[in-house]
C-alpha cells in the first residue's frame, strides 16, 4: 500500500521547505518565513470566505513542492464532498467523484489523520478501489490531503495534487501542514464572521418581504410577518429563504396547488418581472 | 453566557466591567454586516445610537472609518474642527457627548479550529481582518481618551468580538438582542413595492430624503412605519 498516514502535527518552520527532501538551506526557511507571514496577511485581509478559500488554494500550490494543482473540500455528514474551491478541474473532479463513489481519502482518512499521502491513486485498489478504478479521470497521480477542521460529521480538507506518482515528499508534507495551518485559522474566522454576518442579513431580507407584503396589501407589520410565516410553513422552507425570493423577485413563492384537471395553468402577476426592476 | 431577557446583553455586562477603569459615560456596541445592514445591541446607550444613526445617513464619521479600516479612531472634542465635515455640520449642538474612542470588533485572530491547537498569536504589523462592528465610548465633556485607555478598550473590543461571534453562531445575538429594530429593512421594502425598484434604490432614496429633511435614516424609517411620512412622500418628493 503507497499510502501513508500521517498524525504528525504541523512542523516548525525551521523543518523547513526545500525542493528535495530534507535539505532546507537557511535562504530557503527564510524565503519559506516570508511567503508563510504573506499567506497570513493576505487570508486575513480577504473581504469575503470564498475570498479566504481562493487564496489559500492558491498559495498551496505555489509553495508545497510538487503540487500542481489544489483544491478545498467540504464534506458533510461523511457522505457529500463538495469543492468549497480550486485552481483547476482535476481537484474538482476528485471531489465529484468521491461523492459519486461513496469512498475516497476525504471520506476516512482525513477526519482522522493531520495528512494523508498518497503515491498513486490508481494503485490503492485495496481501500478505495471503485475510486482507484477511475483515477485516470482525476489526470493527476498523486495526492497530499490535509486536514483543515473536523467539527462531527463535518470536515475541511486541502487536498494537493502532483503531476507525478509519488510527487509530494516529507518537505511538501512539512510545508502543506504549515500552509494548511494558516488556511485552518483563516477560515475558522471566515466562517465565524459570515456566521454573525448572515443573522443580520436574514434579519434585513426578512424585514424588506414585510415591508413588500404590508405596502402592497396594506398589512400590519404582525400581518405580514404571519403571511410569510404561513407561506414558510406551507412551503416546508425557511422563512429567509422566502423572503428573499420575494425581495428578489417581487414574488411570494407559490404554494402548492392541486394540478388543474384541463387547460394550461393560470397565474395572475401581481408585479413586473424582475427582470424589468 | 447567557442572558436573561431582562438583563443586558452579555457584551455590554463584560462593558459595565470595565467602566470604572476606563471612565465612560455612555456606551453603544453595533453590530454591523456593512453600513446599512447594522443594529445596536438592546440597552445600548441612545444618544450615541443616534449619533450613529446620524453617521450612517451622511456615510461619514469616526464610526465608519473605525469599521472600515479596522482601527480605533479617537475623537478629542466633537465640537472641535473634525475631517467629517457634512457630519460635524449635521451633529445637533445639544449634543450632550464631547469625547469618543471607536473600536473596531475584529474576528478574534488566532481562534484555535482544534482544541489540540495552541492558539496563533496575531502581528501587530498584519492588516486588520473584516469588522463585526464597533464599539464606542464617549464621555459628556472634553476628557480625551488616552492611549492607555484605548489600549484597554482595544481588549474589551477583542473579548465582546468573541463573544458575538459565539452568539451569533447558536443564532441567540440576533434572535434575542437586535431583532427588533428592523425599521429601515421593512420601510425600505414598503418603498422598494412602491417604486418598483431594489432594495438598495430605495436606501439610497430614504437617505436622500432622511438628509434633506434634517432626521436620520433610521428616524426617517420610524417615521414612515408610524404613518408620520407617507411613502409616496419619499418616493415622489415634491
Amino acid at each position: 500500500m503507497d499510502v501513508e498516514n500521517r498524525g504528525t502535527h504541523a512542523s516548525s518552520p525551521a523543518q523547513g521547505r526545500s525542493s528535495t527532501a530534507d535539505g532546507g538551506d537557511a535562504d530557503g526557511l527564510d524565503g519559506l518565513a516570508r511567503d508563510l507571514a504573506d499567506l497570513a496577511r493576505a487570508l486575513q485581509s480577504a473581504a469575503s470566505p470564498q475570498e479566504v478559500l481562493d487564496r489559500a488554494v492558491t498559495t498551496a500550490v505555489a509553495l508545497v513542492p510538487g503540487a500542481e494543482a489544489a483544491g478545498i473540500s467540504l464534506v458533510r455528514a461523511r457522505r457529500t464532498v463538495t469543492s468549497a474551491a480550486a485552481t483547476s478541474l482535476p481537484a474538482r473532479r476528485l471531489d465529484e467523484l468521491q461523492t459519486e463513489l461513496g469512498e475516497g481519502p476525504c471520506l476516512d482518512a482525513v477526519f482522522t489523520h493531520r495528512s494523508t499521502r498518497v503515491d498513486e491513486l490508481a494503485r490503492e485498489t485495496s481501500r478505495w478501489p471503485a475510486l482507484a478504478a477511475r483515477a485516470g479521470e482525476i489526470g493527476l497521480p498523486s495526492m497530499l490531503c490535509l486536514q483543515l477542521f473536523v467539527d462531527g460529521d463535518t470536515l475541511g480538507a486541502l487536498n494537493l495534487l502532483g503531476a507525478e506518482p509519488a510527487a509530494f515528499g516529507d518537505a511538501s508534507e512539512q510545508v502543506g501542514l504549515l500552509v494548511a495551518a494558516h488556511a485552518a485559522v483563516a477560515v475558522a474566522d471566515a466562517r465565524q464572521l459570515a456566521h454573525t454576518h448572515l443573522g443580520l442579513a436574514h434579519r434585513d431580507v426578512i424585514g424588506q418581504a414585510k415591508g413588500i407584503l404590508m405596502e402592497r396589501h396594506r398589512l400590519s407589520a404582525d400581518q405580514a410577518f404571519a403571511l410569510l410565516s404561513s407561506v414558510s410553513q406551507d412551503l416546508n422552507r425557511k422563512l429567509h429563504e422566502v423572503a428573499a425570493d420575494l425581495a428578489a423577485t417581487g414574488e411570494l413563492p407559490q404554494r402548492p396547488q392541486p394540478r388543474p384537471q384541463t387547460g394550461p395553468p393560470h397565474r395572475e402577476r401581481r408585479t413586473q418581472h424582475p427582470e424589468q426592476r | 453566557m447567557t442572558a436573561a431577557p431582562e438583563d443586558p446583553p452579555p457584551e455590554l455586562q463584560v462593558c459595565a466591567l470595565v467602566r470604572e477603569a476606563v471612565g465612560w459615560d455612555r456606551l453603544v456596541v453595533v453590530v454591523a454586516r456593512d453600513v446599512d445592514t447594522r443594529a445596536a445591541l438592546r440597552g445600548s446607550d441612545a444618544v450615541l445610537e443616534g449619533y450613529c444613526d446620524l453617521q450612517q445617513t451622511l456615510l461619514q464619521g469616526p464610526s465608519l472609518d473605525a469599521f472600515t479600516w479596522g482601527a480605533p479612531v479617537v475623537v478629542d472634542d466633537l465640537r472641535a474642527r473634525l475631517p467629517w465635515p457634512l457630519l460635524s455640520s449635521a451633529t445637533p449642538p445639544d449634543l450632550p457627548v464631547r469625547s469618543v474612542a471607536v473600536l473596531p470588533l475584529l474576528v478574534p485572530a488566532g481562534t484555535p479550529t482544534d482544541p489540540a491547537d495552541p492558539p496563533v498569536q496575531p502581528d501587530p504589523s498584519d492588516p486588520p481582518g473584516p469588522a463585526l462592528g464597533v464599539l464606542t465610548a464617549g464621555r459628556d465633556r472634553v476628557d480625551p481618551f488616552t492611549r492607555a485607555q484605548v489600549s484597554v478598550l482595544t481588549h474589551l473590543a477583542a473579548v465582546v468580538s468573541a463573544l458575538l461571534v459565539h452568539r451569533a453562531a447558536t443564532g441567540e445575538l440576533v434572535a434575542v438582542d437586535v431583532a427588533p429594530n428592523d425599521d429601515l429593512a421593512v420601510a425600505a421594502g414598503m418603498l422598494a413595492e412602491h417604486l418598483g425598484a431594489t432594495a438598495g434604490e430605495a436606501k439610497s432614496r430614504l437617505r436622500a430624503h432622511a438628509f434633506t429633511s434634517g432626521r436620520t435614516l433610521n428616524g426617517l424609517a420610524r417615521a414612515v412605519l408610524d404613518g408620520e411620512v407617507a411613502v409616496g412622500d419619499v418616493a415622489h418628493p415634491r
